[in-house]
């Protein structure tokens, strides 16, 4: 007998090209948007010019060891990484601690929800307005020299950024509280729970995948930050506060975009591997509902 | 010693009052099933028992104390929740165990109530577990559960510390009708094993008739009649019990008193007692309770018939009015009456209920 497509065979591609079809926007968007512009942006790196940006020229992987072995490189990720530290558990715990607030169902309750989710709409040169003026040596409000101290200029940078994101964090925790059930709060009540026990034993553990979420989603913002630094401190003083991409940001000149480019797949590399550790070590703590 | 005790006692939210000035007092070792159709105030008679809702007026007791004002978790309560209220990140086991770790518990041999020691809460939950056939799944998380094992869980966590009272809303409402009827008789046989006062609300009446000592049933937030599955039965305080208990529900007509009988239309309910000549009544008769036959001082038009298999159900309109249809049962091995036809109907006198047209309260007498 003559082979012949069967039923299920043929019903087996009309699948797989169903899939492709559906898959087809979002790859012709990545390929577009992403792999076609870091593929340049590792290529880049492999080559260094003059100050015109003229007169390419080969050097090969050595730039990337280079680079990535040196002393600015390892600066920016000190920086970077204790931005990450100022700003990730404080915007965690503030952001809970406001949402459990603004959970009890206090009469007026509602304005204090605007009022924590507004710096939401606030945008970055407004934040960093508002804190460059708060912290300025001579007319600010707070009557500090931080930003001019090298060990705390990048702590006062990171203030505007806790405070920016706090509405995001207060929003996230917020929705996170109200999907747990109120008779499981009830139940453990029954149970001889306390407020301190109740929230630690049934509430954080059920609102743990929201954490989640909302530290990859903090740290990926505290690797990124850039206009607060550019607007609060520059960087400075001397340098004290040149995070990853502020440091990538300084090697945009024609002459350096090799270095540049280095750093960057070198930002890439770690935000990657960050978030992949944070989502492969918590996420085993987490519990995600049934 | 009563269990609980509500002294007038209502709850107010803003303009409702979901229970109004209920008195009702639960004794000691019963099963008090409270019933009443949805929005009557059940559950939030329950909820003011486990402190979850605060008492705006009125006193409240459990045991001798007035609780009006005690913690949740000092008022020696157990409740079981509709939903289970299982906590969806812990074991089966660490469920069971979750009451016993901060409260004190009353141990054998001694009245002081205690925590308890790591070793003893592990035997409570073993215990628990044989009880409830819970031990192959005690390492399980509840998502893992079905329905009627979580069910059961959630009764483990109510008996590990033995409570002194058990409140239950609805427990088995999210079970399948099989499943029901099997845990009716287990949580009847855990009453009589434990002797512990069990508060249960349902809107069933077959839960309640079947599992309650005594039954309390609600309507609107207002008490209506307290008494065993028999007494409500038979006696039912008003019109509404009256319609609310038995399937199908008893057949009534409003008639008017004269002599020994409530006449509607041609037909006189002859009743056992004495009621006022010419009063304005309601009489009531429940479907087992009539037959055709008799002299044909009742008599119906057969309206329509409804054969079950086991019985058949006979409706007739009785004293010439289309609203006044009555429902009798009869063997499913008898001969039906046709559609249409006139026939006798009987019931015994003692068998009459007569309630006050205005009032609705049953006329005794
Ligand atoms: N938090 C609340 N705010 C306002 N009204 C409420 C509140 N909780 C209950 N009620 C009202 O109180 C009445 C009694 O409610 P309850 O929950 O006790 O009824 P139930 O008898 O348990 O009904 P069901 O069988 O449907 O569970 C209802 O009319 C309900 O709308
Ligand atoms: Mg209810």
């Amino acid at each position: 007998m003559a082979e012949r497509e069967t039923p299920a065979r043929a019903s087996r591609l009309a699948e797989t090209g169903m899939a492709a079809l559906f898959l087809a926007p979002s790859i012709i968007l990545f390929a577009l948007f992403f792999f076609y512009p870091f593929e340049q942006l590792v290529l880049r790196g492999l080559y260094r010019n003059n100050a015109q940006g003229t007169n390419l020229r080969y050097v090969g992987w050595s730039q990337y060891k280079d680079v990535l072995t040196g002393d600015d490189f390892r600066a920016g990720l000190v920086h970077s990484l204790q931005y990450v530290l100022y700003t990730v558990p404080a915007g965690l715990i503030l952001g809970t601690l406001l949402a459990v607030a603004a959970h009890r169902k206090l009469r007026g309750i509602r304005i204090f929800q605007t009022i924590f989710s507004s710096t939401v709409a606030t945008s970055v040169a407004v934040a960093s307005v508002l804190f460059y003026v708060l912290l300025n040596s001579q007319t600010g409000v707070l009557k500090v020299d931080w930003l001019n101290d090298p060990n705390l200029a990048l702590f006062g940078v990171s203030l505007s950024s806790i405070w920016q994101n706090l509405g995001l964090s207060f929003i996230i925790v917020l929705a996170g509280l109200q999907t747990v059930p109120t008779e499981l709060m009830e139940a453990a009540t029954l149970d001889g729970y306390g407020p301190v026990r109740r929230f630690f034993r049934i509430t954080l553990p059920l609102i743990s995948p929201v954490l989640l979420f909302l530290t990859v989603v903090l740290v990926i913002f505290a690797l990124q930050a850039f206009a607060q630094i550019e607007l609060i401190s520059r960087g400075g003083p001397a340098g004290h506060s040149e995070t990853l991409v502020y440091k990538i940001f300084q090697h945009q000149t024609p002459d350096q975009l090799g270095v540049g480019s280095v750093m960057a797949v070198g930002l890439f590399v770690v935000t990657f591997i960050v978030t992949l550790a944070q989502f492969l070590l918590l996420d085993r703590r987490v519990h995600y509902g049934d | 010693m009563a269990a609980v005790i509500f002294d007038g006692v209502t709850k107010r939210y803003g303009d409702v009052v979901a229970v109004d000035d209920l008195d009702l007092t639960i004794d000691h070792g019963e099963f008090m099933v409270l019933l009443g159709p949805s929005g009557c105030g059940k559950t939030t008679a329950l909820r003011m028992i486990a402190g979850l809702e605060e008492i705006s007026d009125g006193v409240l007791q459990i045991g001798d104390r007035v609780v009006n004002h005690v913690d949740p978790r000092d008022r020696d309560v157990a409740m079981v929740f509709q939903s289970y209220a299982l906590y969806p990140h812990m074991t089966v086991s660490k469920n069971i165990e979750s009451p016993l770790i901060t409260r004190p518990t009353v141990v054998e041999g001694s009245d002081q109530p205690r925590k308890l020691t790591k070793a003893e809460r592990a035997e409570r939950i073993a215990e628990a577990a044989r009880m409830l056939d819970l031990a192959p799944y005690l390492d399980r998380k509840p998502a893992a559960l079905s329905g009627g094992q979580r069910q059961r869980v959630a009764l483990a966590r109510a008996v590990v510390s033995r409570p002194a009272v058990y409140l239950m809303d609805e427990p088995l409402s999210n079970l399948d009708a099989k499943l029901r009827a099997q845990t009716r008789a287990e949580l009847v046989d855990l009453h009589q094993r434990f002797g512990t006062t069990i508060v249960y609300v349902t809107h069933d009446q077959i839960e309640a008739m079947t599992m309650a000592t005594r039954i309390a049933i609600m309507s609107q937030g207002k008490l209506q009649q307290v008494g065993t599955p028999r007494d409500v039965y038979d006696a039912p305080a008003n019109l509404f019990v009256a319609q609310f208990i038995g399937t199908p529900p008893m057949n009534t007509a409003p008639g008017k008193v004269s002599g020994d009988a409530v006449v509607v239309g041609e037909s006189r309910f002859r009743f056992a007692g004495r009621h006022d000549d010419g009063r304005d009544v309601v009489v009531g008769v429940r479907p087992e309770h009539l037959t055709i036959g008799g002299d044909g001082a009742v008599k119906g038009v057969v309206r329509h018939v409804e054969w079950l298999g086991y019985e058949a159900l006979v409706t007739c309109e009785v004293g010439a009015d289309a609203a006044n249809r009555f429902t009798l049962r009869q063997d499913a091995s008898a001969t039906p009456p046709a559609v249409g036809d006139t026939v006798p109907l009987q019931v015994a006198p003692e068998r009459v209920h007569v309630f006050d047209a205005a009032s609705t309260e049953r006329l005794g007498g």
